[in-house]
């Protein structure tokens, strides 16, 4: 990886802190509002599976009742019935079809909405909380996205699997040595063919986002294009902020335990709960934090790669951020201008 | 942009091209860092193996006992613990003159101004006793930095002792390990290029040292901090997939051959050893070009040809 490309990803990680901190609220908004949306969907749609599959689903309850109070071998027996007929209910399967497909067309829209949001903030623009509605036509763009990106990953792990399957028969027979080395290689193959695969058609949402008219084909041949020669760059530009996150929540654990150990023993439950919430709060927030800075620095990085040459709405690409003659940094170099 | 935030970056960007130069580096003088360091080794570890012989002979009644039993069995006598603490002093003297000598190499190779030999490895030697007591200083110094720690983790336990309190018993402790690592750790760094400028300056006195180190390290601990933890951080991923790799061969060729199983054993020590040291050396040269941009003896032509906007 060149040196340039590292001093890309400090500054985009920068630039990404900037950005979250600048648009935290509206980007928390964005992140609620699709949580909540995608969770009173399920929840709407599980209840109404609740009552098409009510009888059979009733059926099953009431044979599990009545095998925890009898305790009985023999009674297990109307429970498997209950199950099968639920399970051999074509009304079960075409109802749980539905479910996948409807939730799966729901998040697809909105995730390609807040996409769609961030990289607008990336560009310069102020996000809207109610963007993330803005994709919902591409939902089904989206899955295709999705399919095909699965069944070309899967495609490049098929070698790895391969080689495991012909290692596990090896140990069928009794060939131990060559099953292990086997082993050693398909795992070597899995790893690295599906992760180099993976990340090089990770730039097809944000394409589709970006570029709602595009085909779901060209957005994953753009993204391969996109991501020559850039995947590590991409993975070493994630790390730091995983790291962050990691380093973050282990902190609070070790002080929160202690906490926890110090007022443990008070038997008020107003304590209790304050500090369930509290820990809650704890856990949750660094990952929203870093987590948004983890979004808007893909959308950085997306929006490098697609314009190679200085956007001019943005404040903070490389030739906004001079790199400095000699590498000693002090408070003498010149401030970067600031046009935001 | 706050002007916090436009030298946090710089910074960040010049401990990329410091640790960029310090691969380079690493590649370039490779063999002749490692012939030192064999050579410190050799010879501080051939004292150390002379020094317990000596001992053994001028003392046969401790000669067969290993110094933690001899310790608890109360059979070591005054002679034999002044001939240790002797034997440790010689130690820490050779190795410390040593220390300095491949430092200075280290710098030089950096600045890439002279042809630097293996022997100069023991081009500091003179300066032994004075690389002696800048260490002794430095670590009276960060012992005082860490007394409001242990002075809190005292407290802490005599009110425990006397009221028993629960919350006590967490919270004490935690403030004082959280106030030890708070005030260590910066005085650590704080005090880190101490080493570097007597091996650079000979000439320099013990306190001088020190003080030229508060000065330059002050407002780039975070950076040096934040300087080596890639480096160690690939270290540590190669070294679990170098152990896993071999410890399948090893448990593949151990059913095969013994010879085999030998030799694989040894090739994974001298690979392993090779692997760290490698990394040991990077780290060096990365903490030299450090101080040499501290110094203001940055390379100034490196980052300007890389200055050309990407595409």
């Amino acid at each position: 990886m060149s040196l340039k490309q590292t001093v890309e990803n400090v500054y985009i990680r920068q630039d990404a802190v900037l950005l979250a901190r600048r648009h935290f609220w509206r980007l928390l908004g964005m992140m609620l509002l699709l949580t909540s949306v995608t969770f009173t969907a399920d929840r709407l749609l599980t209840s109404i599976g609740d009552v098409i599959n009510g009888a059979e689903i009733r059926a099953v309850l009431d044979a599990l009742h009545t095998l925890n109070t009898s305790g009985h071998m023999t009674s297990s027996a109307p429970l498997m019935e209950a199950i099968a007929a639920l399970l051999s209910s074509p009304k079960f399967w075409l109802f749980n079809l539905c479910y996948i497909l409807l939730t799966w067309l729901l998040s697809q829209g909105l995730t390609l909405g807040r996409f769609a949001q961030e990289i607008a903030a990336a560009k310069g623009d102020t996000p809207r909380v109610l963007g993330i509605f803005s994709r919902m036509d591409c939902c089904v763009k989206g899955i295709g996205i999705a399919l095909l990106t699965d069944i070309k990953i899967g495609l490049w792990l098929l070698p790895g699997i391969a080689v495991c399957g012909i290692a596990a028969e090896m140990q069928g027979y009794g060939q131990v040595a060559v099953s292990t080395l086997m082993s050693m290689l398909g795992v070597g193959l899995l790893f690295g063919l599906g992760i180099p695969a993976a990340f090089g058609y990770m730039m097809a949402p944000y394409i589709l986002a970006d570029e709602p008219d595009r085909g779901i084909r060209e957005c994953v041949t753009l993204s391969t294009g996109l991501m020559k020669y850039r995947k590590w760059q991409y993975f070493k530009l994630c790390v730091p902020m995983l790291l962050k996150i990691v380093g973050v929540l282990y902190a609070e654990m070790l002080v929160l335990s202690l906490l926890m150990t110090a007022i443990g023993a008070n038997p008020d439950p107003i304590v209790e709960t304050v500090s369930l919430l509290v820990i809650l709060l704890a856990i949750t927030l660094p990952l929203v934090y870093f987590g948004l800075q983890m979004d808007m620095a893909c959308a950085l990085f997306y929006l490098k790669r697609k314009q190679p040459a200085v956007d001019a709405k943005s404040s903070y690409w490389l030739q906004d951020h001079p790199i400095p003659n000699t590498p000693a940094a002090s408070s003498e170099e010149p401030p970067i201008n600031d046009t935001k | 942009m706050t002007q916090s935030r436009i030298n946090m970056s710089n910074l960040t960007v010049e401990n990329v091209y410091t640790r960029h130069k310090a691969k380079e580096l690493t590649k370039k003088h490779f063999w002749k860092l490692l012939g030192m360091m064999l050579i410190v080794g050799v010879i501080v570890y051939g004292i150390m193996f002379a020094g317990m012989a000596l001992l053994g002979l001028t003392n046969p009644d401790t000669a067969s006992v290993s110094m933690d039993a001899a310790a608890a069995s109360g059979e070591i006598s005054p002679a034999f613990m002044i001939g240790y603490i002797v034997m440790m002093l010689v130690i820490t003297l050779v190795g410390g003159g040593l220390g300095l000598g491949i430092t200075s190499a280290m710098i030089d190779l950096c600045r890439g101004t002279e042809t630097v030999t293996v022997g100069r490895v023991f081009s500091r030697m003179s300066q032994c006793l004075k690389a002696f007591g800048l260490s002794l200083w430095v670590g009276l110094k960060t012992l005082l930095w860490m007394l409001p720690g242990y002075v809190l983790t005292g407290v802490g336990f005599y009110f425990v002792i006397r009221t028993g309190d629960e919350m006590l018993t967490t919270l004490l402790p935690l403030c004082s390990m959280i106030l030890l690592f708070a005030l260590t750790i910066p005085a650590v760094y704080r005090y880190m290029l101490s080493t570097y400028i007597l091996a650079d300056k000979p000439d320099t006195g013990v306190f001088a040292c020190v003080n030229e180190s508060k000065a330059l390290m002050k407002g780039h601990k975070w950076q040096a901090f934040k300087l080596v933890i890639p480096t160690l951080l690939i270290l540590y991923g190669l070294m679990i997939v170098f152990v896993l790799i071999v410890a399948l061969l090893l448990a593949v060729v151990v059913d095969v051959s013994a010879a085999l199983t030998v030799i694989l054993a040894i090739l994974f020590f001298v690979a392993f050893f090779g692997l760290v040291l490698y990394f040991a050396i990077r780290v060096g040269l990365a903490y030299c070009v450090f101080y040499l941009n501290r110094q203001g003896e940055g390379d100034a032509e490196e980052p300007a040809a890389e200055a050309a906007p990407a595409e």
